[in-house]
């Protein structure tokens, strides 16, 4: 039992570090974003996604030092969410350049697209197992 | 045995969809040039085919008494001009723009496949906008501090037109003279100018007719092209493309066959003691067989799909970058071409997991099944 | 009569020699019969026992069962005969470790009759040997005599008319070696031909014949 919660310990501690240095550095090195003359709709997007990156990030290293798992049931659920607001912030809420061919268009938000799809499904197959681990601890009390 | 199957799946399936997106974008330009031969500017060539192709806005443009001279050239059944101007440097936030100005009296190329998103003429004060321009139809638009209404929006070409917008001359003519125009640092001139000719000869010989539309011209910078010369160095480039897409199919299929072969009979060959238990409770060899071949689908399935889905999140999300990357007209194959490609990868591997099983277990029921069952003691 | 060799014999080439563990071996067992082949190591008692099941084919000689040649059957008939016929218990446990025991005793009957056998019938037979209370466990969670009990089981399962078992208390306890001698007996007493290839002398004194392989 005690090795099946370590193991999802790792994953979202890892998982979630990952998708915070996605939010976080990787607009602002490998895929970046449109070079900001002034405030754009996308400069917004990436700032409000930056910051959902840093609480992300600290929330996985946290997990490293807390034994719970309910902290972590609760973690994938804000995960899960972050995600889903991942997709929406550039493509509803607020917003991002009108051409397709623009570097945030082209580049920078499809990969956040691409990482956020990976990291709801990595988080929702740990909220199960977490949840199964539970029960069996549960079952054999 | 999966990661091979994965591998194989993922690189035949994003090459064969880049290779038949640049064969698409081709096809896209031949079919959009709609003229026999396009006369442009000397200096111009080259922007002009970065336009079409990659759709880099350009200014460009000649005396429009050019015109007047090629119609008189013998075998020249029709013309019409056009006129290309690139927008200013919008917000920061948005790249150049490509207008193109027609003449809807005499244009023959623009107009019908204009009237497929307009089902109209375009009136005055109108545009239609390429696809890649984030506007519908009822928005403004502004060029040069002069608002427009947007007519329509184009469905995606997969070459310059997608970051274009289309309108009438008159409304080219209030462009040239507005004030702003002079923020356009590319244009010195701009009364009775146009960017092109475009010529339809009909039945006519293309060569012939290129060759005197060149000799009455020769006195003016001007380049004459047909959509042949027009194409042809972007041609060579797709050609290579089709080619690397057959050759990886080829590498991709032997590697693959050859992996799953060594494989199969690898880990046939560890579950030895696992058939020799088998066939001694009196397991047929049919059986064994089916187990065999099941598990080989099962993995080659999983694998190919697993394979086509990597493929397909590194494709069509940045199919953008891709097109840029490689400066070529560039347009996904449809729905159905796509579906057609699974299905076609999907048989590729899954066969090769099932011949490549097929031959592991034969070897494995060639021994005495006593050989197998020493294993177990 | 049950099972019966002619002139059975089987070469193998060792270090460029060929050489017959089993040469020119006539054997007969009747139905009900407990018989036990025994000789000195590597002298090819288990050869013997899988020519005799017709997993090894030999070089001469013929093995009927009922009077029905063993290596003239087709392939289904032979997967039919290990299945239905005969009952092969091998040395080591000879089960599949992916599956319970339970599973384990399932699949044979399930192989042929392409039904699943009634949990009621494996939990008979199982206590009928002691190993009801392990049927739910991995063949690597069991000791070696509780597996070799579950593959005794799994051999019962198809009422076969012949067990065939070679060295069955091989690295068992004495405790769990009698267990064996005696499930085995009391089969034998009950109508089923029992073949055992063993050095253990507990077999010497309840057998009904004993061939000993000559020395090699």
């Amino acid at each position: 039992m005690e090795k099946k919660v370590s193991k999802t310990s790792i994953i979202t501690g890892i998982s979630f570090i990952i998708y915070a240095l996605a939010l976080t550095v990787g607009p602002n090195t490998l895929y970046q974003g449109c070079a900001a003359e002034k405030m754009m709709k996308c400069t917004q997007s990436l700032n409000v996604l930056f910051w959902i990156g840093i609480v992300l990030g600290i929330i996985g290293i946290v997990n490293f030092f807390i034994k719970s798992d309910i902290y972590r049931l609760v973690a994938s659920v804000v995960g899960i969410i972050a995600g889903i607001f991942a997709f929406l912030i550039p493509t509803v809420i607020i917003g991002a350049c009108s051409m397709a061919t623009m570097p945030c268009r082209a580049l920078t938000f499809p990969v956040i697209y691409v990482l956020s799809g990976i990291f709801i499904v990595v988080t929702v197959v740990n909220g199960i197992l977490l949840l199964r681990a539970r029960k069996t601890q549960k079952d054999s009390e | 045995m999966i990661f091979f199957v994965t591998l194989l799946a993922f690189t035949m399936f994003s090459v064969s969809i880049i290779s038949r997106s640049t064969e698409n974008g081709l096809s896209s330009v031949v079919n959009r040039l709609g003229a026999d031969i396009m006369v442009v500017p000397e200096e111009g060539g080259d922007s002009v085919q970065s336009l079409l192709f990659q759709g880099t806005p350009c200014t460009t443009y000649f005396d429009a008494g050019i015109e007047e001279k090629i119609k008189n050239v013998e075998g020249v059944e029709k013309t019409s001009p056009q006129l290309y101007l690139a927008t200013l440097s919008a917000s920061c936030c948005d790249s150049q723009l490509q207008l193109i100005a027609f003449d809807p009296k005499t244009d023959f190329v623009i107009q019908p496949w204009l009237k497929s998103s307009l089902h109209n003429n375009l009136s005055a004060g109108s545009v239609v906008v390429g696809s890649s321009v984030n506007k519908k139809a009822g928005d403004t638009i502004t060029f040069y501090g002069i608002e427009f209404k947007v007519a329509g929006r184009m469905e995606r070409t997969g070459m310059g037109y997608d970051s274009s917008v289309f309108l009438n001359f008159e409304d080219a003519q209030k462009i040239l003279e507005s004030p702003n125009i002079e923020k356009n640092k590319d244009l010195k001139q701009v009364d009775n100018i146009i960017s092109t000719v475009v010529v339809d000869i009909g039945t006519n010989s293309i060569s012939k007719v290129s060759e005197q539309i060149k000799k009455e011209l020769s006195g003016n910078s001007v380049g004459v092209y047909t959509s042949e010369t027009l194409t042809h160095s972007i041609a060579g480039s797709i050609a290579n493309f089709k080619d690397l897409e057959k050759f990886t199919e080829a590498i991709s299929f032997l590697s693959a066959a050859v992996a799953l072969l060594s494989l199969f009979a690898i880990t046939i060959n560890e579950r030895k003691k696992e058939f020799g238990i088998l066939l001694s409770i009196g397991t047929g060899h049919k059986q064994i067989f089916q187990i065999i071949v099941t598990e080989a689908t099962t993995i080659t399935i999983f694998g190919a799909i697993l394979g086509i889905v990597i493929g397909a999140i590194t494709v069509f999300p940045f199919s953008i970058v891709i097109s840029q990357k490689l400066a070529l007209p560039y347009l996904l194959p449809e729905l159905t071409e796509i579906a057609g490609l699974v299905i076609k990868i999907l048989v590729i591997s899954v066969s090769t997991g099932i011949c490549s099983a097929i031959v592991a277990t034969k070897r494995l029921l060639a021994c005495d099944a006593s050989e197998l069952v020493k294993e177990t003691e | 009569m049950l099972l019966e060799t002619q002139d059975l014999s089987k070469k193998f080439r060792r270090n460029g020699h060929e050489f017959f563990p089993v040469k020119d071996i006539n054997l007969s067992v009747k139905e009900g019969q407990l018989v036990s082949i025994s000789g000195s190591s590597g002298c090819g008692k288990s050869t013997l026992l899988n020519l005799i099941t017709g997993m090894l084919t030999p070089d001469y000689g013929a093995v009927y069962f009922n009077k029905e040649n063993v290596f003239e059957m087709t392939a289904d008939r032979h997967a039919e005969y290990l299945n239905q016929n005969i009952a092969y218990i091998m040395q080591g446990d000879g089960l599949l470790h992916n599956l319970t025991l339970s599973e384990n005793i399932a699949l044979i009957h399930w192989l042929h009759n392409r039904e699943n056998v009634s949990p009621e019938k494996i939990i008979k037979l199982a206590q009928s040997v002691g190993i009801e209370h392990v049927l739910d466990s991995y063949p690597a969670q069991l000791s070696g005599g509780e597996a070799k009990r579950g593959a005794i089981v799994r051999a019962l399962v198809n009422h076969p008319q012949l067990v065939i078992a070679d060295e069955p208390t091989s690295n068992l306890d004495t405790g769990n070696a009698e267990k064996i001698v005696k499930i085995l007996k009391n089969l034998s007493l009950d109508g089923t031909a029992v073949i055992v290839s063993t050095h253990d002398q507990r077999f010497s004194e309840i057998v009904d014949a004993e061939y000993i392989l000559g020395d090699c």
